[in-house]
């Protein structure tokens, strides 16, 4: 492909850029553009170009630019408030992690302990027969405030961990 | 101290940080009021589709707000926003496309571009003939003979190297010529 480029197509864009072409050009420009195959692409090219941006601008159908900087403040909060909330974010994963950790420390710790306690009560320790006021009889024991705990512990941590997984997997 | 406060001051903060000078609602308004048409126009050409150019000019302008480069130069920001169009145009078409059929509507379907133009152009200046061209010989001829930009704003703005630009830009245009003769006038046919 020859890419010898026309000397003469800086002043042919310069007439096509303010507007001089085909009126208020130079005759001879002219002449030679009707010769030149590469100054006659591009006359056609720039003037069809031209024609069709503002054809495509006429009939554009925009958005408003207030609904745009809402949008832009929209997302701009929403961001702040992440960056505000990233630190009590991090915490509650963090209680999330530690509350069974501890739980399943201290269990270990004084598994003796609730061991010796489950087994105090003769209806927990024969496998045949259970009822309800066995547990009210050892929670009134002097050494049930560990095994209480861990239970109330677990409890709320079940209850906590169900709901942040209803919130989680709910869409709204 | 209340949420809001506290919210006020972390974009504040934020501000100060990255050395921003950000436009309030007037400027961007005045400066939206200038610039969209041509941006959209780009978009919807070189795309060849309206819906999609509504969409990146939306995104095109909310990532100029929030990279906050308002100059006084409005040249170079225009310059900045037609980067920013051609960047997303180029993230549209490089992203696998990975609907259904059964989720695509029917008016989508269709596979004449033109159609797609009934609204915008019902004369069909540039027809098929700039849909068969690629989409970087088409950004090329747009931002150079339609947007008038020079070289290097080209360069900058397509992020392609100064010295190629004219090469490029004379090849795509050579064939473009060759197109638009073979459906345009009878005075446009001279060669």
């Amino acid at each position: 492909m020859n890419l010898g480029f026309c000397n003469k197509q800086k002043e042919v864009s310069a007439a096509l850029q303010e507007g001089r072409w085909p009126g208020a050009c130079d005759p001879a420009l002219v002449a030679h553009i009707a010769q030149c195959q590469d100054c006659n692409d591009l006359v056609l090219v720039a003037e069809t170009l031209r024609q069709a941006r503002s054809q495509t601008m006429r009939n554009a159908e925009l958005v408003s630019s207030e609904t745009l900087w809402w949008r832009h403040e929209l997302e701009r909060r929403s961001g702040v408030v992440e960056r505000v909330t990233r630190p009590i974010a991090f915490i509650e994963k963090l209680a999330l992690i530690a509350i069974p950790v501890v739980m399943l420390a201290v269990g270990l710790w004084q598994w003796n302990e609730i061991a010796a306690w489950f087994l105090s009560s003769p209806d927990l320790a024969s496998a045949g027969t259970f009822r309800w006021d066995s547990l009210w009889t050892l929670a009134s024991g002097a050494a049930a405030w560990v095994p209480l705990l861990l239970m109330a512990s677990l409890g709320t941590f079940a209850l906590i961990c169900g709901v942040a997984l209803f919130m989680a997997t709910s869409k709204d | 101290m209340t949420w809001d406060d506290i919210i006020s001051q972390a974009k504040a903060s934020a501000t100060a940080q990255t050395g921003a000078l950000l436009m309030d609602e007037e400027v961007f308004a005045a400066f939206y009021q200038r610039t969209a048409r041509p941006v959209w126009a780009y978009l919807a050409r070189v795309s060849g589709n309206a819906a999609l150019a509504d969409d990146l000019l939306q995104e095109s302008y909310l990532r100029f707000l929030c990279a906050g480069r308002w100059k006084n130069d409005e040249d170079a920001c225009r310059r900045y926003l037609f980067r920013i169009a051609t960047n997303l145009m180029r993230d549209h078409w490089r992203r696998p496309k990975t609907a259904a059929l059964e989720d695509v509507p029917e008016a989508a379907l269709t596979t004449d571009v033109r159609s797609d133009w009934d609204q915008v152009d019902s004369n069909a200046l540039l027809g098929a003939g700039f849909a068969q061209l690629s989409p970087r010989e088409r950004q090329l001829l747009w931002l150079a003979y339609a947007e008038g930009c020079t070289h290097r704003e080209i360069a900058q703005i397509m992020g392609l190297g100064t010295t190629s630009i004219r090469v490029m830009l004379f090849r795509a245009r050579r064939r473009l010529a060759h197109l638009l003769r073979q459906t345009q006038t009878p005075q446009w046919r001279n060669k």
